[in-house]
């Protein structure tokens, strides 16, 4: 009806040439020679926003080389003798059990005994089953101390406030990384949050200016987003005092930075260490580690506050920067 | 039935106070991502470092899918300070930033992943725009104010970048269908995966639909039977805003370069409310817009510099068949009505440098240059009339081809050539100046220079204050520089560049988790405004001129509230008034005041329902216009969303326009559509979704 206008025609022609290209692409992509190892991989069935961090830590187990997965979505009352006849089925020689739901469904696959990797759980010291094997999702904080020394490299002392009832292990790992990076490492036990508001306000009165830093780990009965945190926020402010975390949401408060959970890449570290069991070799020590598949989420505001200066290399490599609008 | 529409929505929003309360897995995960809101952005594609100090918006992805949005402009009338209008001809969007109003809408600049859609003729987004579907969107970034410092001409009242998805964040399949009212059906289908290092990103969208038909009570034609004794006027009739549109985008990115390309064609798009505001069931406009970039993008030169070289292409083509007046026009003259079948075919090239530099401490330096070519390459008219003495059309005959004899405008080109420098500066603790400036020499109306500045005060850890000054400027259209056979519209090529000077105060304060809040006044300044001005008697013609000045001053408020993990609050409060120093009196058409509110509830699990309501009100007549100001109205959207047993299958019920508000839209003055332009009434629509 419209007479072609050459210059559209070329235009045309090239996507639909792309668009064609597209299938074999596919195609060639998915021919791969490997002879896979089945894994099954047993996830809580929640809703969105949560369902996404599945999806991906499941994505990047697909991404392990060698590895076909079956997935195993687990409602609240899952059934477990349905779940082992599910895993023989399929023939899967090795379980990622991903969530609280993911590992207590794991339990019952004794029939045959099947390698459980647990992922995607908050694990504390010391641990439901000692013979777990897997990755939680509290960050190594030998992580968290690199990032601070490269972003803020004036930092000597580093203080956290922590209970033990739930966080000596990490304490633990946290001295020998401190140590590691040349930081002095305060931890101050505490048991409830009145006694980490004034564990904090010590901390602030004693600091030292741009020496000093603040770790807020992933424990509620000492950091609290409503009351706690909007006073450490303050201090810091006040203070010159670096404030680091494990949590995205506080970096959009005010916090320098926190390392969050990168699913794909736990998803492959989850897959390897799911091939190194399937293929009944030892688990590498320890067998339960810190995450260290993590991203960033960097406040700039709080870092020109701080005087601290990033080269545009630095800032790409932030995953999530704040604030949004300058 | 006001009063009722809104004590059912606050009905249904405060039904939600109900604690929610999370499963052990979602308590771990809210611990390591910081709640469900920061799950989303975590798991979402990397977010860009915003570009300047400004008052802006970001709307994402996640926001369009829970509004229910199908098109672009019901996204954007939830932006603080912007009504999203139609004009009379073709219904196509009229976004109205702080009060600003024109026709064609080219004060603000749109761009799709940072270039430019501008049309050179009308220089706005074409007559047969057609909408802009969004399940390809990643997010739209809003600035409010003027950007001509770092975008160029038509930054104006604000700047609104529309960003596609990538490949990480589509990854994998993706399809989906939607159905509902107006006879409206449509389908997309899009896959992002990583082939051979390389990232591709593909997506296809398409849709039909009949269009909704409110009813118009008089038109154009309604006067001049009057005058003529005729009875040829099609009102009281509908108006017709239906038609087809094909979206493809494709996507490729490998180190450091991507490559983008699009195509949107536009089929058989309903004239509106009429070419001239005279309803035409029988005409119609399409055409379409394709575009290409290659982008290079290092940061590996040096550790101080981040490098960027676009070269860009843009190709629109806009063609119509219009019933200008119906059969039986102008005494009977016109049998078969007042034909007039104008197509215009534009292509654009661009090549754009940009970079930034940290070496200087405490400084951000960032510098460009650029060239850009655009060329209205083609025009082309049929019709079956000319203009006659005192404005009236003649007969011609028959449909005659004046595509060289007498167009309505010939072809025409232009060049650009820019270059821009902006240093943010900490010049003391926690206060920040940037300042900038880009010059443009056009080929045409010559150079124009236009600077910004912003003041950033970081007050305390969660509060900041902003002052900001900008100039920018809009660029003449074709149209207002070279049109020529249309007595009520001469080009003037003689034209200057329209100029907005604008202050704004605004402060960002989040003093809870839960609560952000942001306010920010505003006064702006327009000068050298473009207008079609008569000609002194005894001629009848109006040319383009520079002529005229309007102020304005106004405050956006606006607030995000998560009450429980499961219920989140939003709203903004906008008012402005701007006043044509010509007259003294109110410039007209933009309201005076809107509201927004806007509730998202996932009450169990799988599960989410959201609720938003939007009244707008104050809209008054231009000078000269003695109507009554065109009523407030308050329409009421809601979406139901629920995800299918373990799939990856998502179904929605959306109801717009949920209790069937009779709203309209200004129509131009004088009033040849005297009873306003209605809007679509109540509506539903069913959308199912596949992930794979």
């Amino acid at each position: 009806m419209f007479p072609m206008i050459p210059a559209i025609s070329r235009g045309r022609k090239a996507l639909v040439a792309l668009c064609l290209a597209l299938p074999w692409l596919i195609g060639a992509a998915a021919a791969s020679p490997v002879v896979p190892v089945v894994i099954g991989v047993l996830y809580p069935d929640i809703p969105a926003p949560y369902r996404e961090v599945f999806t991906q830590i499941i994505a990047g187990v697909r991404a392990t080389p060698g590895i076909m997965v079956r997935r195993y979505p687990l409602e609240q009352d899952a059934d477990p003798v349905a779940l082992r006849r599910w895993v023989r089925t399929h023939g899967c020689r090795a379980v990622i059990a991903l969530g609280r739901r993911g590992v207590a469904a794991a339990h019952d696959l004794d029939d045959p005994p099947v390698p459980v990797i647990a992922g995607a759980v908050l694990i504390t010291d010391p641990p439901a089953d000692p013979g777990l094997v897997g990755i939680s999702l509290a960050p190594d904080p030998a992580r968290l101390f690199a990032r601070l020394r490269e972003l803020a490299p004036a930092v000597r002392r580093v203080a956290v406030v922590y209970n033990p009832i739930h966080s000596a292990w990490l304490i633990g790992r946290a001295r020998e990384a401190a140590r590691a990076q040349g930081l002095q490492l305060t931890a101050l036990g505490v048991g409830d949050l009145r006694a980490a508001v004034d564990q904090y306000r010590r901390i602030f009165e004693e600091s030292d200016p741009g020496r000093l830093a603040v770790w807020l780990p992933q424990d509620p009965t000492t950091v609290d987003a409503r009351l706690v945190l909007p006073l450490v926020l303050q201090a810091a402010w006040d203070r010159d005092v670096a404030v680091f975390s494990s949590n995205p949401a506080y970096v959009a408060r005010g916090v320098l930075f926190a390392l969050y959970p990168n699913n794909m890449a736990m998803g492959t570290s989850l897959g390897r260490m799911a091939l190194r069991a399937a293929r009944r070799r030892r688990p590498r020590a320890p067998r339960l580690r810190l995450l260290r598949d993590l991203s960033i989420a960097v406040n700039l505001r709080t870092a020109d506050h701080l005087g601290l200066v990033f080269t545009g290399r630095q800032v790409q490599g932030f995953d999530l920067v704040f604030p949004v609008s300058r | 039935m006001r009063l009722v529409s809104i004590m059912v929505f606050i009905a249904l929003l405060s039904m939600v106070s109900r604690v929610h309360a999370e499963a052990p897995d979602e308590s771990d995960l809210a611990r390591a991502y910081g709640g469900a809101e920061f799950v989303t952005v975590a798991t979402g594609a990397r977010q860009p470092l915003a570009r300047a100090p400004a008052v802006a918006t970001v709307i994402t992805a996640r926001d369009i899918r829970e509004i229910g949005a199908t098109n672009l402009a019901q996204v954007l009338e939830t932006v603080p300070g912007i009504h999203a209008s139609v004009s009379g001809p073709g219904y196509n969007p009229i976004f109205m930033i702080r009060g600003i109003y024109s026709d064609f809408n080219p004060e603000v600049l749109m761009l799709v992943n940072g270039i430019p859609i501008t049309n050179l003729f009308l220089g706005n987004r074409s007559q047969a725009w057609g909408g802009m579907p969004v399940e390809d969107i990643s997010r739209i970034e809003v600035i409010r104010g003027p950007g001509s410092a770092l975008y160029g001409a038509d930054a104006f009242a604000g700047v609104i970048n529309i960003v596609t998805k990538t490949a990480d964040e589509i990854r994998g399949t993706r399809i989906g269908m939607r159905g509902g009212g107006f006879g409206t059906y449509g389908g997309w289908i899009l896959h992002g995966g990583n082939y051979r290092d390389t990232k591709v990103a593909f997506a296809l969208q398409a849709r039909t639909t009949d269009g909704f038909h409110g009813t118009v009570d008089q038109d154009a034609q309604t006067a001049l039977d009057r005058l003529f004794g005729t009875q040829a006027s099609l009102a009281p009739g509908s108006v017709n805003t239906g038609g087809r549109r094909l979206d493809a985008r494709l996507d490729l990115a490998r180190g450091h370069w991507r490559f983008r390309t699009g195509y949107q064609g536009r089929f058989g798009y309903g004239t509106g409310a009429g070419g001239s505001f005279a309803l035409d069931p029988v005409g119609s406009g399409g055409g379409h817009r394709f575009n290409a970039d290659l982008t290079y993008h290092t940061l590996d030169l040096n550790p101080n510099w981040d490098l960027k070289a676009r070269l860009s292409y843009f190709d629109v083509a806009t063609k119509t068949d219009l019933v200008l007046f119906p059969p039986g026009a102008f005494g009977g003259t016109f049998p078969n009505g007042v034909i007039g079948n104008p197509d215009v075919f534009e292509r654009q090239g661009r090549l754009d440098l940009s970079a930034f530099y940290t070496g200087f401490r405490r400084h951000r330096v960032r510098i460009g240059t650029g060239v850009f070519y655009g060329d209205m390459y083609k025009t082309r008219e049929t019709k079956n009339f000319t203009i006659g003495p005192g404005g009236i059309p003649t007969p011609l005959g028959g449909l005659v081809d004046v595509s060289q004899s007498a167009p309505f405008i010939r072809p025409h080109h232009r060049t650009d050539a820019y270059v821009y420098l902006q240093d943010e500066w900490d010049f003391v603790r926690d206060w920040a100046l940037t300042a900038g400036v880009r010059y443009d020499r056009y080929s045409d109306f010559g150079g124009t220079t236009n600077p910004r500045l912003a003041l950033v005060w970081q007050a305390r850890y969660d509060l900041t204050a902003k002052l900001l000054y900008g100039r920018a400027f809009r660029a003449p259209s074709f149209a207002e520089q070279y049109n020529i056979n249309n007595p009520v519209a001469l080009g003037n090529p003689n034209l200057k560049p329209e100029t907005i000077n604008t202050a704004e105060l605004a402060f960002d304060y989040q003093p809870t988790p839960a609560f952000r809040a942001g306010v920010d006044i505003f006064h702006y300044r327009m000068s050298d405004i473009i207008r079609f001005v008569p000609e002194p008697a005894p001629a009848t013609s109006a040319t383009a001129l520079n002529s005229g000045s309007q102020t304005g001053n106004g405050l956006e408020a606006e607030f995000t509230w998560h009450a429980t993990p499961a219920f989140t609050l939003r709203g903004n409060y906008a008012f402005q008034r701007s006043i044509d120093d010509r007259t003294g009196t109110d410039a007209g058409m933009a309201p005076e005041h809107q509201i927004y509110l806007r509730g998202d509830w996932r009450f169990i699990p799988g599960w989410s329902w959201d609720a938003q309501g939007n009244w707008v009100a104050g809209r008054r007549r231009v000078a000269g216009d003695n109507r009554p100001p065109v009523g407030p109205y308050l329409i009421v959207d809601t979406t139901l969303r629920h995800r299918v047993g373990h799939t990856g299958l998502h179904v929605a019920a959306s109801i717009r326009n949920l209790f069937d508000r009779r709203a309209k839209e200004p129509s131009p003055a004088p009033g040849l559509i005297p009873d306003d332009l209605p809007l679509p009434g109540r509506s539903f629509y069913i959308e199912a979704r596949y992930d794979f």
